[in-house]
C-alpha cells in the first residue's frame, strides 16, 4: 500500500504523542513513584487527568502499531504512575475488554470476527484467565512485577521477530475443526473478493489459548499480542479474521477475569474509567490516522516502549 | 449504513444476533460509564469513600486498601438503595455492566445456535455463560 506523506495536523498530533510518551519513559521512576503521600493527596485529579491523557496517547499508538491497548497499558502505567500494580491490572483488563466490546459488533456483522472460531477458544481461555487472575492477586506484588517484566520483554521480542500472513493456506483442516464446522467466508474490500478460510491444529491451539488466558488474567493484559499469532500463524486464519476474532475472545476472557479483580477489591473506578475513556478515544483517532502513517515505524516505537517498560518492570521486580 | 455486497450470505444468524445485542449494550454501557463517572468525580451524588482517601491509599495492595477503606467490592454496593445510589457505587456498577455484556450476548445467541442446528455451539455458549456467572458470584475467590 502506498504511504502518503503525513499532513501537518498528523505531524503535530504524532509529535505531541511521541513527546509525552518519551517524557514518561525518560522520567525517573522515583519521581512518579508512590512515595510522596501529601503530593498525591493534594493532586488526585492531576493523576487522573494524566492517566486519561496518557491512555489517549497509548490508544493512538496501539492502533497504529496493531496491538491491543492492554498490553501497552499495564507495563507502562505500572512503571510510571503511583497506583499499585493490582489496580493497574484491574484497569488494564477493563481497557482491553472495553476496546474489544466497542469494536465487536461491526466486525461480527462483516463476518470478520467469527463466533464459531472464537467461542471454543474463549471457553478454555476464560477458565484459565480466572485462574491467572487468582494467582496474580495471591502472589507477592514484587514477584508479579518481576514476572510481568519477563512477559513484556518476551512479548516485545516476539512482536519484533514474528511475521504475519495475510491469507494463510490451509490445505487440510483438522478433524476437530471439521467436526465443529469451523470455517468461513468474508468479503475482502482491498481485493474486492470473497475470501474463504478453514483451520488446522485446533487441539494444539486450544492448549495455547489456555496458556494465553492464564497470562492475560494474571497480568491484566489484553491478549491480542498472543491470540492473533495463534489464530493466524498456527491455525491458518486470515489476518483480518484473526485480529477481529481475537477481540471477541478477549471480551469474554477479560469479563471472566475482571470478576476476580472486583471481588478482591482491585477494581477502582477512579483509575479504570479514565483509562477506558482515554484508550477508546485514542483508538478512534488512531484508526483515522491509520491510512496516513507508516505503521511499521510506529510499530518499532511501540516495541521499543514495551521493551523499556518491561525492563523497568524487571528492575522494580528486583527492587532496584 | 452501507453494507458490503457479500455481507448477509456469509454471516450466520446467531452471529448477527450476538452483534445486534453487543451493539446496543456497548453503547448503553459506555454512556452509563461516562455519566456515572461524572456523578462520581464531580460529587453530584454522595460517595461511600472519598476520592482523597482512595488517592492516599492507591499505592497499597488491593487487600490492604480494602481493609482500610471498605470501598465497593463485588456486589456489596447492592445491599440497599442507599448504598447503591452513590457516585462511586454507580461508577463501579458501570464496570459490572460492561462485564455482563458477553453474558447477555451469549444468552441471546445460545437459542439461535440450537434453532440453526448447531447444538454443539449452543452448549458451548451455555457453558460459557455458566463460567461467567460463577465468576460473577464471587464463590471462586472466597
Amino acid at each position: 500500500m502506498p504511504v502518503t506523506p503525513p499532513s501537518k495536523a498528523f505531524r503535530a498530533v504524532a509529535s505531541a504523542a511521541a513527546g509525552i510518551a518519551v517524557l514518561f519513559l525518560l522520567l525517573p521512576g522515583t519521581l512518579l513513584a508512590a512515595e510522596p503521600q501529601s503530593a498525591i493527596e493534594a493532586a488526585w485529579w492531576v493523576w487522573v487527568l494524566l492517566l486519561f491523557v496518557f491512555s489517549f496517547v497509548l490508544g493512538i499508538f496501539a492502533v497504529l502499531a496493531g496491538v491491543g491497548g492492554g498490553v501497552l497499558f499495564v507495563p507502562i502505567v505500572s512503571s510510571f504512575f503511583p497506583f499499585h500494580l493490582d489496580f493497574v491490572r484491574g484497569a488494564g483488563l477493563m481497557v482491553a475488554l472495553s476496546g474489544a466490546i466497542s469494536a465487536g459488533a461491526p466486525l461480527m456483522r462483516k463476518g470478520l470476527a467469527d463466533l464459531k472460531l472464537g467461542l471454543p477458544m474463549a471457553l478454555v481461555g476464560s477458565l484459565s484467565s480466572i485462574a491467572g487472575a487468582m494467582a496474580g492477586l495471591a502472589l507477592p506484588a514484587q514477584t508479579v512485577q518481576l514476572l510481568l517484566g519477563i512477559v513484556i520483554v518476551v512479548i516485545a521480542t516476539i512482536m519484533f521477530l514474528s511475521g504475519k500472513s495475510g491469507y494463510p493456506e490451509v490445505k487440510v483442516p483438522d478433524a476437530l475443526s471439521k467436526a465443529l464446522h469451523i470455517s468461513g467466508i468474508y468479503y475482502e474490500e482491498s481485493i474486492k473478493k470473497d475470501v474463504s478460510w478453514q483451520v488446522h491444529r485446533t487441539p494444539l491451539s486450544l492448549i495455547f489459548f489456555l496458556m494465553i488466558g492464564f497470562i492475560g488474567g494474571m497480568f491484566g493484559l489484553g491478549a491480542g499480542f498472543a491470540n492473533v499469532p495463534v489464530f493466524n500463524l498456527l491455525m491458518g486464519v486470515p489476518l483480518k479474521v484473526s485480529v477481529a476474532t481475537s477481540g471477541l475472545v478477549l471480551s469474554i476472557n477479560g469479563a471472566a477475569a475482571a470478576w476476580v479483580y472486583m471481588f478482591k477489591g482491585a477494581m477502582l473506578p477512579l483509575i479504570a474509567v479514565p483509562s477506558i475513556a482515554g484508550m477508546m478515544l485514542g483508538s478512534k483517532i488512531g484508526a483515522k490516522l491509520l491510512t496516513r502513517v507508516n505503521t511499521s515505524s510506529v510499530r518499532i516505537i511501540v516495541v521499543s516502549m514495551l521493551a523499556v517498560a518491561g525492563i523497568r518492570s524487571l528492575f522494580k521486580g528486583f527492587g532496584i | 449504513m452501507k453494507q458490503e455486497p457479500a455481507d448477509k450470505p456469509h454471516v450466520h444468524k446467531e452471529q448477527l444476533a450476538y452483534a445486534g445485542v453487543l451493539d446496543k449494550l456497548s453503547h448503553f454501557a459506555i454512556l452509563f460509564l461516562t455519566g456515572s463517572y461524572a456523578a462520581y468525580i464531580f460529587q453530584l451524588l454522595p460517595r461511600k469513600v472519598s476520592i482523597a482517601d482512595i488517592a492516599a491509599n492507591w499505592h497499597l495492595r488491593a487487600s490492604l486498601m480494602q481493609e482500610k477503606l471498605d470501598a465497593p467490592l463485588g456486589w456489596s454496593f447492592m445491599s440497599g438503595m442507599e448504598s447503591f445510589w452513590r457516585g462511586d457505587a454507580l461508577s463501579y456498577f458501570a464496570i459490572i455492566l460492561i462485564c455482563m455484556i458477553p453474558v447477555v450476548c451469549l444468552l441471546v445467541t445460545a437459542p439461535a445456535f440450537f434453532r440453526e442446528k448447531r447444538p454443539v455451539f449452543g452448549v458451548i455458549a451455555i457453558l460459557q455463560v455458566l463460567i461467567l456467572l460463577v465468576a460473577a458470584t464471587g464463590v471462586l475467590v472466597r
